[in-house]
């Protein structure tokens, strides 16, 4: 693919692609900058090259997510341990829910999951592309995400 | 109410509330190393696979051919020529052209035919 089409591609997801490489960074912000320039940086040197056998989202999905994975392993300071328990600082004074870190509270897999087929729009097969993950198991991650969301909050959306 | 309308409606505050707080950074392509030839396992396998194939090539067909000098045209002719002295000496005269044996053969035989005297 020639360079100014790659960097037309580029430059329309950029929006979704930032705010993924973010969820994929625990909403760190400096982290995610740092993550998509590699992720950018890997494409035009041809690291990452898009053969358009799947969707353009969903390849740079899947190497933002590896890179991001990649530089979380690099940078153990930023790792959250996983299923901590911060339900009382998900919602504020005025009640009001803070959505990131209740979806923080699940497991990395199941965050991913919902946040591709709610967030994204994925179909489960794309997000399955995406995670590397068979069909099976993201439907699995997929039903126990929402079950588990629905426990944290039982009342508070209506 | 639609099927797990209350998690979209979760990811559709989650939206909102990204959209409020979150700054997108302004898209930027890195320079990278564009200008710079990169060279790919693929690509060094081919080159690499398309030389030996031509090189292959050359031997069968033995290129390139060397001149051969006029001294190496007369030297052939006079070879040929005593050769066809030789045959001329040994080659009975109820041979044909086509029985033609090459002059050793015709020697041994010349021997064998000696030894029954």
């Amino acid at each position: 693919m020639k360079k100014d089409a790659l960097s037309s591609l580029l430059d329309k997801h950029h929006k979704d692609a930032f705010l993924w490489a973010l969820q994929c960074c625990r909403y760190q912000e400096e982290d995610a900058k740092d993550v998509l320039q590699m992720v950018y940086l890997k494409i035009v040197e041809g690291k990452a090259r898009y053969k358009e056998k799947s969707v353009f989202k969903t390849w740079l999905f899947s190497v933002i997510r590896f890179t991001a994975m990649d530089f979380l392993k690099k940078n153990p300071k930023f790792q959250v341990l996983e299923g901590i328990q911060v339900s009382q600082e998900a919602y504020s004074e005025e009640n009001e829910i803070n959505y990131r870190k209740l979806l923080l509270q699940l497991p990395t897999r199941q965050q991913q999951v919902l946040l591709l087929a709610f967030y994204h729009d994925m179909t489960l097969a794309e997000i399955a592309e995406t995670t590397q993950l068979s069909i099976g198991t993201v439907r699995t991650h997929y039903e126990r995400g929402k079950k588990a969301l629905r426990e944290l909050i039982p009342n508070k959306v209506t | 109410m639609k099927k797990d309308q209350d998690i979209k409606d979760i990811f559709e505050r989650l939206k909102e509330q990204d959209g409020t707080e979150i700054d997108i950074p302004k898209f930027e392509m890195p320079a990278g190393k564009s200008n710079r030839f990169v060279f790919h396992k693929t690509t060094v396998f081919t080159a690499a696979a398309s030389i030996l194939l031509l090189v292959g090539l050359m031997m069968y067909f033995e290129w390139p051919v060397t001149k051969e000098s006029p001294e190496d045209d007369i030297l052939l002719t006079v070879t040929f020529s005593l050769g066809e002295e030789e045959e001329t000496e040994y080659i009975s005269e109820e041979t044909s052209i086509s029985d033609w044996e090459s002059p050793s053969d015709i020697l041994i035989q010349e021997f064998e035919d000696d030894t029954n005297f």
